[in-house]
């Protein structure tokens, strides 16, 4: 191939062809050119060739479930990145006050009247854990809004009925709720399940019993909401890996619709085999099963190349 | 959605409403995901670049005049994450073989790439050859592989990349040019 201005001209010419922004006297040109100069006619049609090529990665879309869980990572970053600024703001405000002396004078009052009442007012604690389980409750109440996979009917619906009962809170134990969450991962309405899911994150104590790791699993392996089989893989990556939990995860990285749930399993997957000095031979199976089946090449690379390294 | 309701978005969500911001996010950030994953090829990337474009849209918002239009200047804030933007997963580009016992010969091991086509729902690399194409997109210069994906995989004009990457439409062609150029290089043995 002769580098020739003129031959440079033309080859512009091609690009500028095949990105259909010539028209006129310059395509003539270009086509009349490319009849007689055999060097340019083989970089027009190197070019096609290329261009053919491209459709495949021209026609590559974001899938739905990428949209969804790159838009949940956002909004859970922006909504945190809100408290932290709204917290040395309500601090400015405090010290504000405090250089007030007509404020410290009612401060140091109110202070002396609420330290007595704490003293000698009778179930103080009962009234604290009181606050705390309706705080809970808000929390859980709004916990399903913001997912897009809960239509608007649905995220009105009360959420675990009781918990919001102001008579329920005087008789509420952490077992309680523990059963009320646990109930409403079964409920038809997406938005009360999401709330169960909260509830049991907020919970701390609930990672010790055993029937809350049964109903995540029942959830994982039947909820048709993605969102709360992420969620639940969530909460079992944090109970002691026992063979329940592997078969479950192993269930859902195989035969799950969602390649979002599905490479959530096999994160968590990932992470146990690890730690277990890779030798499980269930794992091995499923991922050999991912290997050859998987749709997703994202998950079909990343436990090939996991295997691969296995190996070496 | 019309530029006035548009513009009462963008006053809401500086004012720290949270659910304008989301509402503004979600009317354009199909595109811009679109446009990371056509220009890296891999999700984790993708996700990677959305992330990085919003937080940046978010932090931002304060000082945002108007002087622009909100999208100009989303596209110029995603132009600049994409060219700082480094693959940190190209090695999972590269072509995995496997040995495989050879037909017609027992006992004989050959390399063979394991075919990752046929993907109906991420719409990954289809073929070899695509794969081969991606890497070498992948191996060009910053500003040469943006203007040449945002033409070729993205379908913008010239003049609107040129809007977008803040260059003059001659930079753009040249660019469009020498990365065709690189490209017919590299992969003329398999084209």
């Amino acid at each position: 191939m002769k580098n020739s201005i003129e031959h440079t001209k033309y080859i512009e010419l091609i690009d500028l062809y095949y990105a259909k922004e010539i028209a006129g006297e310059d395509e003539a040109e270009l086509m009349s050119h490319i009849k007689s100069c055999s060097d340019c006619y083989d970089i027009f049609a190197l070019n096609k060739e290329l261009l053919n090529g491209l459709e495949v990665l021209k026609n590559e879309e974001p899938s739905e479930s990428l949209l969804i869980a790159s838009r949940e990572k956002l909004f859970n970053y922006t909504a945190k990145s809100l408290d932290a600024k709204n917290e040395p703001q309500s601090f400015g405000l405090i010290i504000k006050l405090l250089k007030n002396n007509n404020f410290r004078i009612a401060a140091t009052l109110v202070i002396g009247l609420g330290l007595g009442y704490y003293f000698f007012a009778p179930n103080s604690t009962e009234k604290m854990v009181i606050q705390q389980n309706k705080e809970l409750a808000t929390k859980i109440q709004t916990q399903g809004n913001h997912n897009p996979e809960v239509n608007s009917s649905e995220k009105t619906a009360p959420a675990v009925t009781k918990v919001v009962d102001p008579n329920f809170f005087k008789a509420v134990t952490p077992r309680t709720l523990i059963d009320e969450a646990i109930s409403a991962l079964v409920n038809e309405n997406p938005g009360v399940r999401l709330r169960g899911i909260e509830a049991i994150k907020e919970l701390t104590i609930s990672y010790k019993v055993p029937e809350v790791k049964t109903a995540l699993i029942k959830s994982l392996a039947s909820d048709p909401l993605p969102s709360v089989k992420m969620e639940s893989i969530k909460l079992l990556a944090k109970y002691t890996f026992d063979n329940e939990i592997k078969l479950a995860l192993i269930n859902s990285m195989v035969n799950e619709e969602n390649s979002a749930v599905r490479i959530l399993a096999v994160d968590v997957l990932l992470k146990y085999y690890k730690t277990n000095n890779n030798i499980d031979s269930d794992i091995d199976k499923a991922f050999m099963d991912i290997r050859n089946n998987e749709e997703s090449n994202y998950l079909k690379i990343k436990v090939t190349n996991f295997m691969k390294g296995k190996r070496s | 959605m019309q530029n006035r309701e548009i513009t009462q978005l963008i006053n809401e969500a500086k004012a720290g409403n949270d659910r304008a911001f989301e509402t503004l996010v979600k009317l354009h950030d199909r595109k811009v995901l679109s446009m990371a994953l056509k220009f890296t090829g891999n999700e984790d990337d993708a996700m990677d670049i959305y992330q990085e474009v919003f937080i940046r849209v978010h932090r931002g918002l304060a000082t945002f005049e108007f002087r622009s239009e909100f999208s100009t200047w989303l596209h110029r804030i995603t132009m600049n994450v994409l060219i700082n933007h480094k693959n940190r997963t190209r090695q999972e580009l590269i072509p995995i073989t496997e040995e495989v016992e050879d037909d017609e010969q027992p006992g004989v091991k050959n390399a063979k790439i394991i075919s990752i086509n046929e993907t109906p729902e991420s719409g990954f690399i289809a073929t070899e050859k695509s794969m081969a194409i991606r890497i070498a997109i992948d191996s060009l210069p910053q500003q040469q592989k943006l203007a040449f994906t945002l033409k070729h995989l993205s379908g913008h004009k010239i003049k609107e990349i040129a809007e977008m990457m803040d260059c003059s439409e001659g930079t753009i062609k040249r660019y469009i040019f020498t990365a065709s150029s690189k490209l017919r290089e590299k992969l003329k043995y398999l084209l």
